[in-house]
């Protein structure tokens, strides 16, 4: 499991993935860590398969009883189905998830971690040096969703959204945005289902400032390539089988 | 007991499955037994003197029936619960083999880790010695219901020697006999059989 680190300040930000030993049946994930003097919060803590790989590449750059916190933006497996493992090794912590779910994700075994629903307007955490803020991010692609955003280091931790399909061993920033739209199209025009929602969070994350953007899958944006995607991501119409765009090319022809 | 492989894991719940299923068949053929029981008490009232001998056998048997049905229904909550424990069991197993592998690849040793895999490696240890308890429960109150229906079968020899005095009764008591002894030598078969199906567990 490769560990870079993406922001250094009063506290960091580390992400995680890569995983060279990772089943080549399962998609590649980025988890991310954020240490703040002695206090560790692990976002998306990945899959029951990623945890062996994640344990030690954690365990490389805090203590894993310094974990505190825990977020899961979504319900899906590839984010939290290690939620059962993270709960005997970490019992003293909490997890920070969408409200929505808790009755759902409990089923990956959270006996001894506190669960914290976060509503649906979203919340604050209060770390040392920073106040991090959950963000809506419902139906995008699940209806109970949200994303993290850090005022200080400027990092928004933005889920499935700019996600792309990659081969292993991608570089861990996009060098060429161009390049790497075919990587993502496929994705958010399947994976996300509402324009509406799009637009909505959209609008939203264009009052925040951000340097990075780092999504679950794929490639993480930085500088300008942030707001090219927000512009590509708002021209692009979602919630689109391969049927659907099949059936509308005639039209489209005509 | 040991469940190193998921194959070995799978034929457990096969088997326990199996257990579940032969034993609501006992049930039912425990229902029959006391339904012969009742048969058998309305026809020796109906014989009066000629039967009085055979009112207390009628009796045991209607008991019996009874208490297999009480002791089937036990079983089959034990094993319900036993699988539950084994799911359970297989979990932890599971996240402390995930776990040892994480300790594993770390760069230097972790004491709080250490202290986390100690307790999942107890925690374990105490779910398999419980199934095992459990197993072993199982497999006594499947003894107790064979011998239950041992006894059934003894009775309704008795029953047959009761019939012969039993004048124009003779002939109905000996079919409620027939009825308890098939019944009970199902039932002892079944049993046998899930019992040979725990013990290749055990
Ligand atoms: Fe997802
Ligand atoms: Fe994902």
């Amino acid at each position: 499991m490769l560990r870079t680190e993406i922001f250094s300040g009063r506290h960091h930000w580390h992400v995680f993935g890569r995983d060279p030993d990772k089943l080549s049946h399962i998609i590649d994930t980025n988890q991310y860590l954020v240490r703040d003097q002695g206090v560790s919060f692990l976002l998306d803590p990945g899959g029951i398969e990623t945890f062996s790989a994640m344990l030690p590449a954690v365990a490389s750059c805090c203590d894993i009883s310094e974990i505190k916190y825990l977020f899961a933006s979504h319900q899906d497996p590839d984010i939290i189905s290690s939620l059962g493992l993270w709960d005997k090794a970490v019992p003293h912590a909490k997890l920070y998830a969408p409200w929505l779910w808790e009755g759902f994700l409990k089923h990956f075994g959270c006996h001894n971690i506190e669960y914290v629903g976060i509503p649906d307007e979203g919340m604050t955490l209060d770390l040392p040096s920073v106040k991090l803020h959950f963000v809506p991010a419902h139906y995008l692609h699940s209806s109970g969703n949200f994303h993290v955003y850090d005022p200080v280091a400027r990092v928004l931790m933005s889920g499935d959204i700019g996600a792309a399909l990659e081969p292993a061993g991608a570089p861990m920033f996009v060098d060429d945005f161009g390049a790497h739209v075919p990587r993502m199209e496929l994705f958010h025009r399947r994976w996300m289902p509402s324009n509406r929602a799009k637009n909505d969070w959209i609008a939203r994350v264009r009052q925040l400032d951000i340097d990075i953007m780092a999504p679950q899958h794929g490639r993480l944006f930085r500088g300008d390539d942030v707001k090219r995607f927000l512009d590509w991501f708002e021209a692009l119409e979602v919630g689109v089988t391969a049927q659907h765009a099949a059936a509308q090319a005639p039209a489209a022809a005509a | 007991m040991t469940y190193s492989s998921q194959r070995e894991q799978q034929d457990f719940f096969a088997r326990t499955a199996t257990v579940v299923g032969h034993l609501e068949g006992v049930r039912q053929i425990a229902n029959g037994i006391s339904l012969a029981a009742a048969n058998a008490k309305a026809v020796a009232a109906r014989a009066g003197n000629q039967a009085a001998g055979f009112v207390p056998i009628t009796n045991f048997i209607d008991e019996m029936g009874g208490e297999t049905r009480h002791l089937v229904g036990r079983v089959n909550r034990d094993a319900q619960r036993m699988v539950r424990e084994v799911l359970a069991e297989k979990r932890l197993g599971d996240s402390l083999e995930r776990m040892r592998r994480g300790i594993e690849r770390l760069d230097a040793r972790s004491p709080y880790l250490d202290e986390i895999a100690r307790q999942l490696t107890a925690e374990h240890a105490a779910a398999r010695e419980s199934t095992t308890r459990h197993l072993t429960n199982l497999c006594e109150l499947l003894q107790t219901i064979s011998d239950h229906a041992r006894a059934a079968r003894m009775m309704s020899t008795r029953s047959r020697v009761e019939a012969t005095i039993a004048g124009d009764y003779q002939e109905s008591l000996e079919s409620v006999a027939d009825t308890v002894d098939h019944a009970a030598q199902h039932i002892r078969d079944v049993v046998m059989k899930c019992q040979s199906l725990l013990r290749e567990i055990n």
